[in-house]
């Protein structure tokens, strides 16, 4: 896609509007829109679960392709009750399992439990890497979420579909067992 | 949720900053992947276009239709107006005060001319009908 000079100023909203209902030159800039400032996000959720990068590209497609379908005519259109992040990250999570099963180097399960993601392997010098990937997977994703993404509760219990009480007690124990880590002592300090 | 959870919910900024570097890309997003996305998006839309335009079709012949009907509707109306059927009394309905009204007026009215507007009135089919 063309990169624009400037970036869109519209929100997400306003542009998934026209996506809904927009003639198909709004709509397309619309998405284009869309792509450009969600794109590096949509990469680096994908690369959260592998270190493959053309797997990763492939997750990024597959994401973008998911969400075009649901602007009509192919789909009833997008109705966004939080951030488009929240909706983006399911898709990219499950696009990235998905693409990694379809290379064999993910098991085929109908529903993936929260502990049995599979995780980037982090570099040997990077302790704090290293520390979260060793996480329980369900604790790390939470954490993630919340002060990487910066999602609050609600958003990150409507991305994973899961309680707002089942992430809290996620980020609980993961930040426990950060603490309890020698390598961050000074963090806590 | 206790207190104690709500609170075990901050980390402190500086590891927040070494969580968000870890978690950045280095990867670049290839062209391709671009090119792709912008020609689906374009495929997308497009199909919408085509449906939208058939809408356009239907829109215009249920204007005709509208307009036909219209059309019919005045045409009647001057028709009742322009006769003996009217609301000669001025109560905003044609009803019998008007078949007495007129009767009184005996304005170029004959017996035929009652007859035929009190039938019309007391037809099954209602004012207005032939």
């Amino acid at each position: 896609m063309p990169r624009r000079r400037h970036p869109d100023s519209r929100s997400d909203e306003s542009l998934v509007q026209v996506c809904n209902q927009g003639d198909p030159r709004a709509a397309r800039a619309a998405f284009e829109a869309l792509y450009v400032r969600h794109k590096d996000y949509v990469l680096r959720v994908a690369l959260r679960f592998t270190p493959d990068i053309d797997l990763a590209l492939d997750a990024l497609q597959d994401t973008f392709v998911q969400l075009l379908r649901r602007f009509p005519p192919t789909g009833g259109g997008i109705t966004l009750t939080a951030r488009l992040t929240t909706l983006l990250y399911p898709i990219a999570r499950n696009a990235t399992i998905t693409a990694l099963r379809r290379t064999g180097r993910f098991p085929v399960a109908d529903d993936v439990a929260p502990d049995q993601l599979p995780a980037r392997p982090e570099r040997e010098d990077d302790d704090i890497g290293r520390l979260l990937a060793a996480l329980p997977s369900g604790q790390r994703e939470a954490i993630t979420l919340r002060f990487v993404d910066g999602m609050s509760i609600r958003e990150i219990a409507e991305a994973l579909s899961i309680p707002e009480g089942t992430v809290k007690s996620r980020l609980h124990q993961g930040i426990a067992r950060l603490r309890a880590s020698s390598v961050l002592k000074e963090f806590f300090d | 949720m206790t207190a104690e959870i709500e609170q075990d919910e901050h980390l402190p900024s500086a590891l927040v900053e070494e969580l968000k570097r870890i978690d950045r890309a280095s990867a670049v997003i290839t062209a391709r992947v671009d090119r792709t996305l912008a020609s689906m998006a374009r495929d997308q839309f497009s199909s919408r276009q085509a449906q939208r335009w058939r809408q356009p079709v239907w829109g215009a012949a249920a204007a005709c239709v509208l307009i036909a009907a219209l059309f019919a509707t005045n045409r009647l109306e001057d028709e009742v107006g322009t006769s003996a059927y009217a609301d000669v009394d001025g109560s905003g309905t044609i009803d019998i005060a008007d078949v007495l009204a007129l009767a009184r007026s005996g304005q170029g009215i004959d017996q035929g001319d009652l007859d035929a507007f009190a039938f019309r009135l007391v037809s099954l089919d209602g004012p207005g009908a032939p």
